[in-house]
């Protein structure tokens, strides 16, 4: 016997009323309502005083009494000051007040009849799965597209609306990359959710089976190069090109530098070519450094501050530790003879600045003492 | 005054009841409601989209989903 096609509207029916049985009980309120409804205000005591305090003062107005209308005025500005707090406590509690549970019914029908007309929603053979199919899925970045085609959105019913997020993503049409289908989709199937959780969690909780799934559909149709299982580049035939080791970049087989230091294979943007050395380096094992050829890149044991301006050279540019620029305004101190960059030179020409400092220049230049010659007695 | 229901999948937002001004469109409650470009978002009213000037209706449900959200691993 011919099965009668599954209209739209018998599966929306269908979909329904197996939603409908998924919340059989009543929602809750929070206990904001809980406190509202048993005299949270606590609103009986003073609407109590207030009431005496009217009566006496009717009785105070037939009397004539004035006095005691007067202090009873006074207490009456206080009650109905504590009035006043009690009521601006108890609006903001209604503020707080918050019902969860089941969606009403015609919203939860709502939420069908969008899902199954926005994603083809639908039962699986044994109607205890609600599966979504996402249209075709293309991720770009700035240089590389691949279309993993569409996706299944597979939701057991028993776990839709409960406390924990019980879905799993298939592709329809696998377009795999070291056994993952999507960048952000592990293994087993499930979506790491990065900036989805929050409103992913909303929206389950509330049962808004449309908008979880207009969520999950905007998290697959979104590449984070920063957090992926697998990077995009890795996907169309990239998976058996080098990737390098610092940014992970899928290059073609002829593009990656091998640093001959740590013997990794990086990127062009992740290496650089050493003009001194004549080899490849990497970000880590390289430090830029100035040559008396102008920029370049050599390894931390080839690096030296100039003592004189303190920028980084290539040890072998430097004379006496200084660079050639620092070398040529050098001078050699007459009293110490070390050889010192011009800023150390002292207001006392041919002095540096630590022989000038030092006491026995008041007396002089330094000069070896000799040694003293005994007197001949003769 | 009319009431729709303003569901709003950006970040931490969710839904709320929300009170409309007479004649309130579409766009103009986008404006009053979320921050940034209209062409970030996917913005439905009862599951449909809708032109910037549909005049917004009772019990309208209004749903503002962004066309990225990121992923991790």
């Amino acid at each position: 016997m011919r099965r009668c096609p599954d209209s739209i509207d018998s599966r929306v029916h269908r979909i329904f009323d197996r939603l409908r049985r998924r919340w059989p009980g009543q929602g809750r309120w929070n206990d904001s309502f809980d406190r509202l409804v048993t005299g949270g205000m606590e609103l009986q005591a003073p609407l109590a005083g207030l009431g005496g305090l009217l009566g006496r003062l009717q009785a105070c107005r037939r009397r004539g009494q004035r006095a005691a209308a007067g202090q009873l005025l006074g207490r009456l500005g206080a009650e109905l000051d504590v009035l006043a707090l009690r009521l601006s406590s108890g609006r903001a509690l209604l503020g707080q007040v918050r019902y969860s549970g089941p969606p009403s019914l015609w919203r939860l029908w709502g939420e069908v009849v969008e899902s199954v007309e926005a994603y083809g929603l639908r039962l699986s053979a044994d109607s205890q799965t609600l599966i979504a199919t996402t249209e075709p899925i293309t991720l770009s970045d700035e240089e590389f597209s691949e279309e993993l085609g569409p996706m299944e959105i597979r939701i057991p019913i028993e776990s839709f609306g409960g406390p924990g997020r019980s879905f799993t993503i298939v592709a329809v049409e696998p377009n795999e990359c070291d056994g993952y289908i999507h960048p952000h989709v592990a293994s087993d199937g499930r979506l790491c959710e990065g900036e989805a959780t929050v409103p992913l969690n909303h929206a389950w909780r509330a049962g808004m089976l449309a908008e979880v799934l207009h969520i999950l559909d905007a998290t697959l149709r979104t590449y984070n190069p920063h957090s992926a299982y697998e990077r995009l580049d890795r996907w169309g035939g990239g998976a058996g090109r080098p990737s390098c080791y610092d940014c992970g970049y899928s290059m073609p087989e002829d593009e990656g530098y091998g640093c001959e230091i740590c013997q990794e294979t990086f990127c062009s943007a992740c290496s650089h070519y050493s003009e001194a050395l004549a080899m490849s380096l990497c970000d880590r094992c390289g430090v830029r450094v100035q040559t008396a050829a102008g920029p370049d890149y050599v390894d931390h044991d080839s690096a030296r501050q100039c003592d004189g301006c303190e920028d980084l050279w290539f040890n072998e540019d430097l004379q006496e530790g200084l660079c050639p620029a620092c070398w040529a305004e050098s001078f050699l101190c007459t009293h110490c003879g070390q050889r010192r960059c011009a800023h150390e030179q002292s207001a006392t020409e041919g002095l540096c600045l630590s022989c000038q400092a030092a006491p026995v220049i008041a007396e002089g230049p330094a000069v070896p003492a000799a040694p003293a010659v005994p007197i001949s007695a003769e | 005054m009319s009431k729709i229901l303003f569901v709003n999948n950006d970040g931490a937002g969710f839904a709320e009841t929300l009170e409309l001004a007479e004649g309130e469109t579409i766009g103009e409650l986008f404006g009053r409601m979320v921050c940034g470009s209209a062409g970030d978002y996917r913005i439905k009213v009862n599951g449909q989209i809708v032109p910037r000037d549909y005049s917004l209706q009772a019990g309208d449900k209004v749903s503002v989903t962004p066309t990225k959200i990121e992923g991790a691993r």
